[in-house]
């Protein structure tokens, strides 16, 4: 007997995967969906039992229909049962699959066609929180939403392989750097040093968005043992904040430091080449009290007689000069003086695995570069020493995260008298010195540098040059997330870092919110510590 | 004289035809030769009310040998109401074999099915094409009185084609669907796409009527009732069965077609059919075709993918059967396939 069969008109047949490799999946949804860029999707392939995870990295429209410009007709206003021919493709990047154990792995099979495609929940990122770390920086974003409770956290162990922390203005770095610096203050796990040349870390500057003032890190009552500050600010901003002061010796700066504050000829630079090793307070000592002359007999009658060896090729104009900027430094940095060092107790400051403010405000880019590289020298300089000598025990070995903001003034390409820090990009790792990479110009980085990262945190990146040179470095790959990292909006990130196997996008938490959160809940009891007993 | 001015001579000869087909004062020859004028043009108003369903056959010949063919027919049914689909039937793929031994059985079995009687007049068409089209017809009525039983008063069935059939066999069953329509008080229509209808000695009927309404600044949707007499020749004209009507149904297309109802038509009834359709020709893919026929003709449709489908079904078969693939080869294989590679 002839059948007319109905069809059923309900069929949800277009959430599925429709296909692609173990690279890179496509799925087709209802074409009124609203699905984002950055949505993460759950595949479940109920044959191999497998639940894979993929993130949204774009959406396109299509058609089942042979004439491909249909939708392109003068008369566009209506159409009849678009849900069954028209839908929306969407190109999805593999994160990995969750085993029949729970257990995460690579994306190394393809889940079966026509698999279902959902939206996750929470529990379906219960193995992430296995594989988080301990330094907490926001929550797991998804498309234009964010999953509380999958809390997005970088591991301490990894941050001597260096961080860099890429965005353009506005787009929240300060906030992810104090939010950072907070959840360091927390963990303890390794020294970190922060140069604030804006005042901007210790209480807070400016006011948010919504009128309220901006908070610092002081404000972290309940972490405060893991915060020192050391400040040339004056004794009440000193008191208000536990703050020490900031000074630096003679002996803490050496010749090459100068190549910050001045701008040099290329023999005024060798002369600080032949004076590298030599230390701060005898340079002084020396410029101080000879007065050079074309004859040379400044040479004879000075009682630097290795100096003297060392430095009779130049011309006396040359060393004048050099006498000029010695005599500015000693006398114009109210910071720097003859006797009597920070740098003693900021290194011990690191040493308890502190996150230390050098808060400098007001002092100009080529003073906070000069601070920054007197402390650089000094710490790398201890470390290797330690790793030389006698040695550490790993257990014992204190790591240390160095700061440096707006890093493509010393870390570019051509970039001249920067040696410090490219000694720690290159080397520091070895010694437990890491570097933290904080810049919008990621392409002015020089790519050596950029390829030492290990953690990469990558906030609204509008350049198109800056966006390619992260991603052609990031460990993980970040090429497929070009649009995402376009789409994003101030505070959001993505991060790709070693223990986190793909690369997360997080909602970086508020700063002021973040600290309000840890206050409550690190506040200790007021019944702690006293006897309970009579 | 070369091959090339040969070419260009019966070129130049098809454009003249063409020319003559179309001639500037094809309006004015049009309206005296038909005694229509402005009044003549009837208005529609768009209306999208009850069902409008429509029904739609498809064929393929699957693989022929010189002796004999096998075809693949379906038809189905499409439903819309408030601005959806509210249903979408389809028959299975139904397989049946063409030739001259053959080919009466398949079309005599499959009407049987249908319509629990044995066709009056067989099939004895040599050609495979034009015995597939007969048995797509003959499911195609089948699926159209199915469908014009679950419509209600008011709701409209649309055919795609003509009220007229082309095979004697379905005269009976033409007749037994518009009675059905007629008790159940259900619109009928069928909608041409291309028609061979001329008038004035060969000259086509529908762009006259859309030359004309332009030239007189007839707004769509229109319809204009054709009294037969105007038409040079009548097809099979012991099997028509509908009174002819041109409708244009959007007024942003350039479009018109010849519909036609159920004789003797009534100018209310007319008007209703056409603004029912009219209500259904706004979409943006095919404006000014009723979309319920694009639907169904989509759904019918037997595509290629298929026709290979039933092609490896049918080698497997044979296969299971001890007949091996030299065998199906030395059946229906020929130079065409190979012919088609280069």
């Amino acid at each position: 007997m002839v059948n007319l069969n109905d069809t059923d008109l309900s069929d949800p047949s277009k959430y599925r995967l429709i296909g692609d490799s173990v690279l890179s999946y496509r799925f087709a949804i209802p074409y009124q969906e609203a699905l984002y860029v950055g949505d993460i999707l759950k595949i479940t392939d109920r044959e191999k039992d497998l639940t894979f995870l993929a993130k949204v990295t774009d959406l396109l429209h299509e058609s089942n229909f042979e004439d491909e410009k249909w939708d392109r007709r003068p008369h566009t206003e209506q159409f009849y049962g678009l849900s069954e021919d028209v839908y929306l493709v969407v190109e999805a990047l593999p994160l990995g699959f969750v085993d029949g154990r729970g257990i995460f792995r690579r994306p190394r099979t393809v889940p079966t066609k026509f698999s279902r495609v959902e939206m996750p929940e929470a529990r379906d990122f219960a193995f992430l929180q296995q594989v988080m770390g301990d330094i907490q920086v926001g929550v797991m974003k998804t498309g234009q939403g964010v999953l509380r409770d999958v809390r997005v956290a970088l591991h301490s162990r990894v941050m001597p392989q260096h961080m860099g922390v890429f965005a353009t203005t506005g787009m929240g770095k300060s906030n992810f750097m104090k939010v950072f610096c907070a959840s360091c203050m927390k963990a303890r796990q390794f020294g970190l040093l922060l140069v604030d040349p804006h005042g901007e870390y210790v209480g807070g500057k400016g006011v948010l968005t919504d009128g309220q003032p901006s908070r610092g890190l002081a404000h972290f009552q309940a972490g405060r043992d893991g915060l020192a500050i050391f400040t040339i600010r004056d004794e009440k901003f000193r008191k208000t904040y536990s703050a020490h002061s900031l000074f630096l010796e003679h002996d803490d700066f050496r010749a090459p430091d100068l190549l910050f504050l001045f701008d040099h000829s290329p023999a005024q630079r060798e002369v600080i080449e032949i004076l590298e090793d030599t230390r701060g307070s005898e340079l002084v000592r020396f410029f101080r009290t000879t007065e050079f002359d074309d004859q040379g007999a400044w040479a004879a009658a000075t009682p630097h007689r290795d100096l003297a060896r060392r430095l009779q090729q130049f011309s006396a104009s040359t060393l004048s000069v050099m006498k000029r900027r010695i005599e500015i430094l000693a006398r114009n940095n109210p910071f720097l003086r003859e006797k009597g060092s920070s740098v003693p107790e900021i290194l011990k400051a690191l040493d308890g695995n502190r996150v230390v403010i050098i808060d400098i405000p007001n002092l100009g880019e080529r003073s906070e570069l000069f601070v920054l590289s007197v402390l650089a020298r000094t710490i790398l300089g201890r470390h290797r020493g330690e790793a030389q000598g006698w040695g550490v025990a790993d257990a014992e070995r204190r790591d240390v995260l160095i700061t440096i903001e707006e890093a493509q003034r010393v870390l570019g390409s051509g970039s001249t008298g920067t040696q410090v820090f490219r000694e720690c990009a290159m080397e520091g790792r070895k010694f437990g010195v890491g570097l933290c990479v904080v810049t919008q110009q990621p392409k002015n980085i020089d790519p050596r540098v950029l390829a030492q990262l290990n953690t990469y945190v990558v906030m609204g990146l509008s350049d198109r040059g800056d966006r390619d040179m992260v991603a052609g470095h990031a460990k993980q790959d970040l090429s497929r997330m070009d649009t995402e990292i376009q789409t994003l909006e101030p505070g959001e990130a993505i991060i790709s870092t070693l223990g986190i196997p793909f690369p997360v996008s997080t909602r970086i938490h508020l700063f002021e919110e973040y600290v309000q959160d840890l206050n409550r809940e690190i506040r200790k009891p007021i019944t702690e510590g006293l006897e309970n007993r009579f | 004289m070369t091959a090339g001015d040969d070419y260009r001579r019966d070129l130049a000869s098809l454009v003249e035809r063409i020319r003559s087909l179309n001639p500037p004062d094809l309006a004015s020859r049009f309206a005296i030769h038909g005694g229509i004028s402005a009044d003549s043009f009837q208005k529609a108003s768009p209306v999208q009310e009850g069902t409008v369903a429509a029904v739609d056959g498809s064929n393929a010949v699957v693989v022929e040998s010189g002796s004999f063919s096998i075809a693949a027919v379906r038809a189905a049914a499409c439903g819309f109401s408030a601005g959806v689909r509210s249903f979408r039937s389809v028959t299975p793929l139904r397989l049946a074999t063409l030739g001259r031994e053959a080919q009466d059985r398949s079309f005599a079995d499959l009407y049987l099915e249908c319509f629990g009687a044995e066709p009056e007049t067989p099939l004895s068409d040599d050609d495979p094409d034009r015995a597939a089209a007969v048995l797509r017809d003959t499911l195609e009525y089948w699926a159209a009185l199915r469908t014009a039983e679950r419509l209600g008063a008011g709701d409209l069935l649309v055919l795609d084609g003509a009220l007229r059939v082309s095979h004697a066999s379905h005269d009976p069953v033409l007749v037994r669907l518009m009675k059905t329509c007629a008790k159940r008080r259900v619109h009928l229509v069928a909608v041409t796409k291309r028609t061979a209808a001329t008038w004035g000695g060969g000259l086509p009927l529908v762009p006259a009527a859309v030359a004309l309404a332009d030239s007189l600044s007839i707004p769509s949707p229109w319809f204009l009732p054709v009294d037969e007499s105007l038409l040079d020749t009548t097809r099979f004209s012991q099997w028509k069965h509908g009174a002819i009507v041109i409708a244009a149904l959007h007024p942003r297309s350039l479009l018109a077609f010849k519909i036609e109802v159920p004789a003797p038509a009534d100018g209310t009834e007319v008007r209703r059919i056409v603004s029912l359709l009219a209500g259904w020709s706004d979409d943006g893919r095919v404006t000014g075709y009723p979309y319920p026929l694009l639907d169904v003709h989509r759904t019918a449709r037997i595509r290629a993918d298929a026709v290979q489908q039933v092609k490896n079904d049918l080698m497997a078969g044979m296969g299971g059967a001890g007949l091996d693939l030299s065998r199906f080869r030395g059946l229906f294989g020929d130079y065409h396939g190979e012919l088609e590679r280069y």
